[in-house]
C-alpha cells in the first residue's frame, strides 16, 4: 500500500511537471526545416566562404586542408567538450537527422545505450567527455541503499554487477549472501553452515577487513 | 536623386562584370545554349570513385547519357575533355583522358547535349537568354533535393514563364516558396560519400593492492570501436565494437580461497546498417546491434527493421537472439520479437511517445511478456523531461499474475538562464520473473515482495564571484526499509591560480546496513592540455546491525589524477589512490590511453 502511495505521488508530481512544462512557449525550440526531405548537405553551409578550397581539399569532401580550424562554439553556438572537440563532422552531422534533433536527446542522440535506459540521460554524472572513462562511482553509490564503505570501497565492480562491464548495474540483491555466497561456503571456522549462520552476516562482520570477522558482542 | 543613385549603381555594376560577355559553366543554370544543335548542361564534380574517373551531380534525369561529352574547368589548368561511361538517375560517372590531372571536388564544367534530348529524355525547351548578366543565377540545384538555383523557377509553384522563355526545364522536388533560392553545394547522398574509417582504440590498467598481503586484483582491457562508414558503395555502415581483457584476483593466504585469473575476448558490436537517413525511410541492422529505438532490450544477435514516416512518427520490429549480459555477452538461449511504434508532435522531434512490446523465449520456453512505455519532452532550452517504464505482463505460473510495473525511470529537469539548474529524478524497480540468467539468483520472496523506489532533487546555482553552490537531496524506500542522502558542494573557480578548481563538500546518507556522513575537499587545475586533480574525502560510518561495540570507524581517501590530452586524438590518464580504513589500507592505482581516429 505504501508503494502504492509512493507511486502515486511520483506519477502526480510528474504530471504536474509536465503540465507545467508544456504550457508555455518560452523556451528556445528546436528549428523546424526540411531536412528530411534531402534539402541541404549535413553540414549548414550557408554562412562560409564561396571558395570550397579555403576548407576542402584532395579528391572527397571528407578531405580537410592541413591546419584547418573551425570554431564551433563561435560559428554554431555549441561548444564541443572533451573527445568531442576531435571527432570527425560527419559523427555527427550525417544523413540520419538534423543534428539539432539529435542533440537535443542529449548524449542519446548518437551514442548507444548500454544501460538499457536504466541510468536516465545525465551521462556526465558518471563519465567524462574526455576519456568516457567513469568517475565518482563511490559518490554515486550513496544514492543507493548500498552506500560503498571499508573493503567494498574498493572492490571491483563486477564483484556484485555481473554486467558491469558491459554497463549493466540493475537490478542488484544486496543481503551479504547474494555476493559471498562463496565466502560463507569456505566459512568452516566456526563452521558456519553447521551453526546456522547463514543471514545476517552484519551481526558479526563489518565490512573492513578482508577475510576475517570481527566478531561481535553477543 | 532616386535617377542618380539608380545611374550610378548601374554604372558600378558594368564595371563589376567580367570581361567575357559569353557565360561561364559557373555563371550559366542549368542549361545554356550552344548552337543550333546542342544545349549546355552545367554541372559539378561530387567525387573521384577511381583514378581517371570523376563523378558528377548531374544524371539521366538531367538528360545526361553515357557517351555524352563533358568539359570540365579546373582552376589550376585548362579545360579537361571527358566522356560520361556511366549514367544514374541523379549522377554520372566521366572518364577522364588518359594522364588527366586529379580533378578538385567542386570543380564545374559542362556537359554538351543534343537539343532533342533533356531532362528525363523530353525535348530540351528552347534558351534564349544566353547573355543575362554575370551572377543572376547561380547553379543549378542539386539533383537530389537542393534548393531552387537563381532564377529559375519552380513550374508546381504555378510561376507563369516569362516572356522569352518557354517553361524552364529544372522540376526542383520539394522546394517550396519560402525556401531560399539560392544554393550554392551539392548534396551529397550516403552511398555517394568516400569510404571513411573512425571511432577510438583503447587501453587501461587498474589495480587493488591490500596493505599487509592482503588481496589484490588487477584488470587489463585492450579495445577498438570502429565505424566504416559507406564500406561497401551501398551507403551503410559497418560497426565493430569489441575488447580482450584479462583479470586476476590473489587472496591472502588464510583465506581459504583460490586464486584466479581469466583473460577473454568480448564482442560488443558488429553490425550492418543501411537505410534510416533523410534519403531512405527504412533502416535494417544485421549482427549484434543494440537498438536504437528500444535499447531497453539490450544487446540483440539477429536483425531489426524500422521506418521513419514523413511526419516523423516510426515504427519497426526486431528478431535476435539476446546474449546473456554479463561480462562474456555469450549465449543463445534466449530469443525474442519486438515491436514499437514511435508518436512524434512534430518533425523536430522535441515531443516523443513511444510504446513497444518484447516476447522472448528462453530454451523455447516463454518466458517474458514486456512492454516498454517511453515519453520525452526535450526543447534547447528550459525543460528536460525524460520517463521510461517496464510493464510486465504475467501469466501462467508466474507468482504474479497480471500487469505489474517492474522498472520505471522518470526525470524532469530545468535549466534558468544557463547559471542555475533543477532535476528531479524517480526509479522503480522490482526483480522481474525470469527463466533467463541476467542477474544474481534472488529467492521467492525477493521477486514477489521486492521493490525499490527512489527520488531525489538536486540543483545547482551560481552564486557571488562565480562560485557554484551545488545541492541533492534523495530518499529511498524498499519492502522493509528506508533511508536517504543528502550532500551540499561549494565550487570555486580560478582559485588561487587561474584554471584551477576548488571544490568542498559535506555530505551523509542513509543505507540499509549503514549510516555515514563525511566532508571531501578537492582541488583541481587545467593548463593546456594537462588537467590535474587532488582530491581528500573522510566518512564515518556506523553499521546498524552490528551487535558489538565496534560498530563504527573512520576512513580516509586520498586521490591523485592527471590527464593529458593532444590534438591528435590521444588521452593520457593516471590515477592513484590510497584508502586508509579501519583496519586494512588499500592502494589503488591505474592508467588509461586512447586515440580517437
Amino acid at each position: 500500500m505504501q508503494r502504492n502511495r509512493i507511486i502515486g505521488l511520483a506519477l502526480l508530481v510528474y504530471a504536474a511537471l509536465v503540465a507545467c512544462a508544456t504550457s508555455g512557449e518560452d523556451w528556445r525550440t528546436i528549428e523546424r526545416h526540411r531536412w528530411w526531405a534531402g534539402l541541404g548537405p549535413v553540414l549548414p553551409h550557408d554562412t562560409f566562404p564561396a571558395d570550397c578550397a579555403l576548407c576542402h581539399e584532395g579528391l572527397g569532401w571528407s578531405t580537410l586542408v592541413e591546419g584547418f580550424e573551425f570554431d564551433h562554439a563561435a560559428e554554431a553556438g555549441v561548444p564541443l567538450l572533451g573527445a568531442h572537440e576531435h571527432a570527425s563532422c560527419l559523427r555527427c552531422h550525417n544523413d540520419r537527422g538534423p543534428v539539432e534533433t539529435f542533440t537535443a536527446r542529449g548524449c542519446a542522440g548518437c551514442h548507444d545505450d548500454v544501460h538499457r535506459g536504466q541510468l536516465g540521460g545525465a551521462c556526465t554524472d558518471c563519465h567524462s567527455e574526455q576519456s568516457w572513462r567513469p568517475v565518482g562511482q563511490l559518490e554515486m553509490h550513496r544514492r543507493t541503499r548500498f552506500p560503498l564503505t571499508g573493503v567494498h570501497a574498493s572492490t571491483s565492480c563486477r564483484s556484485c554487477h555481473p554486467g558491469s562491464e558491459v554497463g549493466i548495474f540493475a537490478p542488484t540483491p544486496i543481503e551479504c549472501v547474494d555476493c559471498h555466497q562463496a565466502d560463507l561456503a569456505a566459512a568452516t571456522n566456526p563452521d558456519h553452515f553447521l551453526l546456522g549462520y547463514v543471514d545476517r552476516c552484519d551481526r558479526c562482520h563489518v565490512p573492513f577487513i578482508w577475510n576475517r570477522a570481527e566478531v561481535g558482542g553477543d | 536623386m532616386y535617377e542618380l543613385v539608380l545611374c550610378l549603381g548601374l554604372a558600378l555594376s558594368v564595371q563589376d562584370a567580367p570581361p567575357s560577355a559569353t557565360p561561364s559553366p559557373a555563371q550559366g543554370g542549368g542549361g545554356g545554349a550552344t548552337d543550333e544543335g546542342t544545349w549546355q548542361l552545367a554541372l559539378r564534380v561530387t567525387s573521384a570513385p577511381r583514378e581517371g574517373f570523376v563523378a558528377v551531380d548531374r544524371g539521366a534525369r538531367d538528360g545526361l547519357a553515357v557517351g555524352d561529352m563533358v568539359v570540365l574547368s579546373p582552376r589550376s589548368s585548362g579545360a579537361v575533355e571527358g566522356v560520361v561511361r556511366e549514367v544514374q538517375e541523379d549522377r554520372a560517372t566521366v572518364e577522364l583522358p588518359t594522364g588527366a590531372r586529379p580533378i578538385a571536388n567542386g570543380t564545374r564544367g559542362v556537359a554538351r547535349l543534343p537539343r532533342g534530348r533533356a531532362r528525363g529524355g523530353t525535348p530540351a525547351p528552347p534558351v534564349t537568354d544566353v547573355n543575362r548578366a554575370p551572377g543572376a543565377e547561380q547553379d543549378t540545384p542539386p539533383s537530389d533535393g537542393g534548393v531552387a538555383a537563381g532564377a529559375q523557377g519552380d513550374p508546381a509553384a504555378g510561376r507563369e514563364p516569362q516572356a522569352g522563355h518557354a517553361d524552364w526545364p529544372n522540376l526542383d522536388e520539394g522546394w517550396t516558396p519560402e525556401q531560399p533560392l539560392l544554393s550554392s553545394i551539392s548534396v551529397l547522398r550516403p552511398e555517394g560519400r568516400e569510404r571513411r574509417l573512425s571511432g577510438r582504440a583503447w587501453t587501461s590498467f587498474d589495480s587493488i593492492f591490500g596493505a599487509d598481503g592482503g588481496r589484490s586484483d588487477t584488470f587489463f582491457r585492450v579495445g577498438t570501436e570502429v565505424i566504416v562508414e559507406n564500406p561497401f558503395g551501398g551507403g551503410g555502415e559497418l560497426v565493430f565494437d569489441g575488447e580482450a581483457n584479462s583479470r586476476s584476483t590473489n587472496y591472502p593466504s588464510d583465506a581459504n580461497l583460490d586464486d584466479q585469473s581469466e583473460a577473454k575476448f568480448r564482442l560488443d558490436r558488429l553490425y550492418y546498417e543501411f537505410g534510416g537517413t533523410r534519403f531512405d525511410s527504412d533502416r535494417l541492422t544485421v549482427g549484434r546491434f543494440l537498438s536504437r529505438d528500444l535499447p531497453e532490450i539490450g544487446v540483440q544477435d539477429g536483425l531489426e527493421w524500422s521506418r521513419r514516416m514523413d511526419n516523423g512518427h516510426g515504427f519497426g520490429a526486431s528478431a535476435a537472439f539476446l546474449p546473456v549480459l554479463d561480462a562474456e555477452l555469450d549465449g543463445a538461449s534466449d530469443f525474442g520479437f519486438a515491436g514499437w511504434y514511435r508518436w512524434v508532435r512534430d518533425e523536430r522531434e522535441e515531443t516523443m511517445l513511444s510504446a513497444g512490446y518484447h516476447m522472448s523465449f528462453h530454451d523455447g520456453e516463454s518466458d517474458r511478456d514486456l512492454f516498454i512505455l517511453k515519453a520525452h519532452h526535450l526543447p534547447l532550452d528550459g525543460w528536460t523531461l525524460l520517463g521510461t517504464a517496464w510493464v510486465d505482463l504475467h501469466s501462467g505460473d508466474d507468482i504474479d499474475d497480471g500487469l505489474a510495473l517492474t522498472e520505471a525511470h522518470a526525470s524532469a529537469g530545468r535549466r534558468f538562464d544557463g547559471a542555475h539548474d533543477l532535476r528531479l529524478t524517480y526509479d522503480h524497480r522490482e526483480y522481474p520473473e525470469l527463466l533467463r540468467d541476467e542477474f544474481e539468483t534472488v529467492g521467492v520472496e525477493s521477486i514477489a515482495d521486492g521493490a525499490l523506489d527512489r527520488m531525489g532533487l538536486a540543483g545547482s546555482a551560481t552564486i557571488v564571484g562565480g562560485r557554484r553552490l551545488s545541492g541533492r537531496v534523495g530518499v529511498w524506500s524498499d519492502e522493509n526499509d528506508g533511508g536517504g542522502d543528502f550532500e551540499l558542494g561549494l565550487e570555486s573557480r580560478g582559485f588561487l591560480l587561474a584554471g584551477s578548481r576548488l571544490r568542498l563538500a559535506v555530505f551523509a546518507a542513509q543505507g540499509k546496513f549503514s549510516a555515514l556522513r563525511g566532508a571531501r575537499i578537492g582541488l583541481g587545475r587545467t593548463e593546456g592540455s594537462v588537467d590535474w586533480q587532488l582530491y581528500y574525502e573522510v566518512q564515518a560510518d556506523t553499521f546498524e546491525g552490528f551487535d558489538g561495540l565496534n560498530d563504527d570507524a573512520v576512513q580516509h581517501r586520498v586521490r591523485a589524477t592527471t590527464e593529458r590530452t593532444t590534438r591528435s586524438g590521444w588521452v593520457i590518464g593516471l590515477y592513484g589512490e590510497v584508502q586508509l580504513q579501519d583496519i586494512e589500507d588499500v592502494l589503488l592505482a591505474g592508467f588509461h590511453v586512447g586515440r580517437s581516429f
